[in-house]
This record gives structure tokens, sequence and C-alpha cells, in this order.
């Protein structure tokens, strides 16, 4: 079992980028953190997902992908702030 | 037990782009139902939430009957709906031996929330919790008066609902 600090760990290390895809959806992330194993709209969707391709008992993660929020939207800079400076 | 912050991206749906990057107390909280599953969610720590609190999507998911569990309406951000009330076990593990299990009640809301709001009620009422803005992290320390489950060996449990 992956400890939860390195879980997280992992999750953060993921590339924001490839989160694009997934934007409104239901995600499950692998048991360490490390990628996104499937999607959907809806949480049981996303199960039955799941279940299909890994053995009952995988210790997977369910997430949701927010959009940003409309007040995060400048007219002035629509790509945004860059992840790397500093917020 | 000592969970560091998710960081939590936010993505322009305009531009395709991610353009904020959030650290937060996102913890992963387990939660289990009548059908023994055992569903792991980010649940974000939230003082300010008078319980805990999820998806009416989970409700299914979960293994409950529709229609079933105790109904009162609740007010929140996005508005006022009948939210559900079921019994489940919750779960946090922040290693394979340091984990606490407790039965509890939390809510479950058709209003538009996507994520879990770990709150007051059935979740932080029974920690001693710590928010570490500087160092991004948050420390749950389980409280005397918990009302701890003894931990199952197997990773999906069945038990009866009160």
């Amino acid at each position: 079992m992956t400890d939860a600090a390195t879980y997280i760990r992992n999750r953060n290390a993921f590339p924001a980028e490839r989160l694009v895809p997934f934007v409104g959806k239901y995600i499950a992330w692998s048991e360490d953190g490390t990628d996104i194993i499937a999607s959907a709209d809806t949480v049981v969707d996303l199960i039955a997902a799941v279940d299909a391709k890994y053995p009952v008992g995988y210790d997977f993660a369910i997430a949701f992908v927010s959009p940003a929020p409309v007040a995060e939207f400048d007219p002035r800079n629509p790509a945004g702030t860059p992840l790397d400076q500093p917020q | 037990m000592i969970f560091p912050f998710l960081d939590l991206n936010l993505i322009n749906t305009v531009t395709n782009t991610p353009i904020r990057q959030r650290p937060r107390p996102f913890i992963p909280l387990y939660i289990a139902g009548p059908n023994g599953r055992l569903i792991k969610f980010d649940a974000l720590v939230d003082s300010g939430a008078d319980e805990v609190l999820l998806p009416d999507s989970f409700l299914a998911a979960l293994g409950f009957t529709p229609g079933s569990g105790v109904i009162r309406g609740t007010t929140g951000i996005g508005g006022r709906g009948q939210t559900v009330y079921q019994s489940v076990r919750l779960e946090l593990r922040a290693a394979a031996n340091d984990r606490v299990i407790w039965n509890s009640m939390i809510g479950f809301t058709p209003l538009p929330l996507q994520i879990c709001l770990f709150g007051i009620a059935g979740g932080l009422e029974f920690f001693h919790t710590s928010l570490n803005i500087i160092d991004r992290h948050v420390v749950l320390f389980p409280h005397a008066m918990m009302p701890l489950v003894p931990p199952s060996s197997t990773p999906h449990v069945s038990f009866p609902i009160p």
C-alpha cells in the first residue's frame, strides 16, 4: 500500500496539462497517484469502468476535475497565470 | 496523521490551459455503505462545514436504496436542497499501520457539490486538527472520545446499518 503522503505528492507531481481532457468529469487515480486510470460523467459509471479493468479491491481514488470559476478568467490575459509563477 | 496539501488545479475551459494551482487541505477519505464497497474520495478539510457532505450521486455507488435515509432541508453555497442522511463507515489511512475507522451519519446533497466536505459533525469533531499553511500540511489526531471501529484486514467491509 502506498502511504498517503507519497500518494498525494505523486498527485501533485502529475502534469496539470494532462488534466485538461477531463475537465468536468470524475476521474479515477491509480493506487499510487501517478496516473489516471479511468474517467466518466458519473461516479457509478466511473466505478464500473475501473471494475472492468482492475480486480475487485483495487485501491483507486475518485476525484473531480474542476473548471476554473468564471471570476478566474482575465480577458486581458486569457492564458492565465503560468503555474510556475508565485501565486 | 499528517497529510500534505493537495495542489488543486483549475483549468480555463476557454483556452484549455491550467491557470491556477492552489494547495488545499484535501485528504483521501474512505467511505463504505451497505454494499460493502470501499470508495476513496478527495475530501476537503472544511471547518466551516457543519457536517460531512457528499454529492448525492454517491448514494447509488455506496448501495443505498433510493428513498431511504433521513431527509432534511439544508442550505449552503449553491442554494437550498433536500439532503439525505445515511449511516456510513469512514476511514482515514496515513499508512498501512496508521489508520482510523469510525461509523458516522453523513449527508448526501443534491446541491452542485463535486467534492466531499469533511466538516464538523461526523468528521472533524473526532479529531484534533491542525492546518499548517506555511508548510502545507494538515495534521489530524484522533480524539479520545472517537468511537473507533477495529480495523478490518480486508479492503471491503460489511456492516449493519443502524
